[in-house]
């Protein structure tokens, strides 16, 4: 309470005695998201009575300080070399979004808010976080994707968009994804990545390694496909392989569907 | 039973010492509160805030209401604790109503301005006339009441048509 009383009293500039009850809940908002960024960080020293409440604020509020640095420095780098393959949606968000987040997050008095929408979905799911923890890691999953997308040829993962729908441009869906199934397939069936186009064969083969599967048999199919893919193209990225990990479970379900409806070349595109 | 929060109650109880501190200020205006009228007006302020939706952290505004008013050529003994009450509930509403724009010094300036000149103690006057017209140019976006702190500016936001000596004289002329 006293820290919320002090941040009041900053916050109206020392002219008001009072405020109204929604600007007590963001303040007190405030307080508790940075005693959590301080135990998220070292491991809840407030609830084993290390520190005070005070000190637990405080040193919150400087990994918000911190984070934010982190965010525009990630920003910064991530910008030059940016490509959106042709995403409204990815474009509008990293280029306009970002930007505008930086511009008007306001780290001592609602640190809580993250003032995006993040309409561009990534694959890994951020449930609990908000304000600037969220959309770090909403940048560096971005960086992960750049990565991945980058490695290939530019050409080559529009095509793979393009064939999986012609007007990807501006479906709110994750490009790296698109990808990554495509890949998928050619590392479940060891077609090196540089041949394009799936047979009939080639699908009819897939369906026959896959047709007494389970989804979940799928999912850990894909997921040492991946491992492959990950140490051959990007050095073991554990980082990247863990990120691309969260988009498996959809795409093991697609295959799985695809395959009981032998469709299974509207999911392996090129 | 109902379950008292021990924060509120302490809260009462200072701003209540802290009310009684100030007799010593007001008594050379003839104003002194006794002890369960300091608590009743700390109750008072509890509610009102409660209902306003309102939250004070460090110090009250009752003693700056009581300090800007007690030399008030309206305000006497007999309506001093009841006058406060009141005042406070108007403090609150219009800090709402003007959507925290004004500070409390200037809103508490216009208030005594009014109630001094314009209302002539009349607290319906202030709080349905005065104070609305102020609010709505408020919210409107007026901000000269700055420069003066709230000082000599309900001229500018006062629409209500009052006396008019050549209206008056008409009207007298129609009765003979």
């Amino acid at each position: 309470m006293p820290i919320v009383s002090e941040l009041a009293w900053k916050y109206t500039g020392c002219d008001h005695s009072s405020v109204t009850y929604e600007k007590a809940q963001m303040l007190m908002a405030t307080v508790m998201y940075c005693i959590n960024e301080d135990g998220r960080q070292e491991g809840n020293a407030l609830a084993a009575k290390h520190i005070s409440a005070r000190e637990a604020y405080e040193h919150g509020r400087e990994i918000v300080k911190e984070k934010l640095m982190k965010l525009q420095t990630l920003y910064n780098e991530l910008i030059p070399d940016f490509k959106d393959y042709g995403s409204v949606c990815l474009k509008d968000t990293v280029r306009k979004g970002i930007p505008a987040f930086l511009e008007r997050y306001d780290f001592k008095y609602a640190p809580q808010e993250t003032l995006l929408t993040l309409d561009y979905p990534i694959l890994r799911n951020y449930g609990g976080l908000s304000g600037v923890s969220l959309v770090l890691c909403y940048m560096q999953d971005i960086c992960l994707e750049q990565k991945f997308l980058q490695r290939m040829d530019d050409q080559y993962v529009v095509k793979i968009l393009r064939k999986y729908h012609r007007d990807y441009a501006y479906l709110l869906e994750n490009i790296c994804g698109m990808v990554l199934q495509n890949m998928m397939g050619h590392m479940m069936l060891d077609k090196p990545l540089q041949e394009t186009g799936f047979s009939q064969e080639e699908l009819e083969s897939l369906e026959e390694i896959l047709s007494d599967k389970t989804v979940e048999q799928i999912k850990s199919y894909l997921l040492r496909s991946l491992e492959r893919l990950t140490a051959a193209y990007y050095d073991n990225d554990r980082g990247m392989s863990e990120y691309l990990a969260c988009g498996l479970p959809d795409i093991a379900v697609r295959i799985k569907c695809n395959m009981e409806n032998h469709c299974l070349g509207q999911l392996l595109v090129l | 039973m109902e379950q008292k929060n021990w924060l509120d109650e302490m809260a009462k109880q200072a701003l209540t010492a802290q009310v009684l501190e100030m007799n010593q200020y007001t008594q050379k205006y003839g104003l002194v509160l006794k002890e369960e009228e300091a608590a009743l007006l700390a109750e008072v302020r509890a509610d009102v805030l409660r209902e306003e939706k309102r939250v004070e952290f460090g110090q009250s505004i009752l003693p700056k209401i009581i300090y800007a008013f007690c030399d008030s050529s309206y305000i006497y003994q007999d309506n001093y604790c009841e006058s406060m009450a009141r005042l406070q509930e108007i403090f609150f509403q219009y800090k709402n109503e003007m959507m925290d724009e004004i500070t409390d010094d200037e809103l508490l300036e216009f208030m005594r301005e009014q109630f001094e000149e314009v209302c002539r103690g009349d607290f319906g006057y202030l709080e349905e006339t005065c104070l609305d017209l102020f609010a709505q140019a408020i919210r409107a976006g007026y901000s000269d009441y700055q420069e003066t702190e709230g000082q000599g500016v309900f001229g500018d936001v006062d629409i209500v048509k009052r006396w008019d000596r050549g209206l008056y004289l008409e009207a007298l002329m129609d009765l003979f």
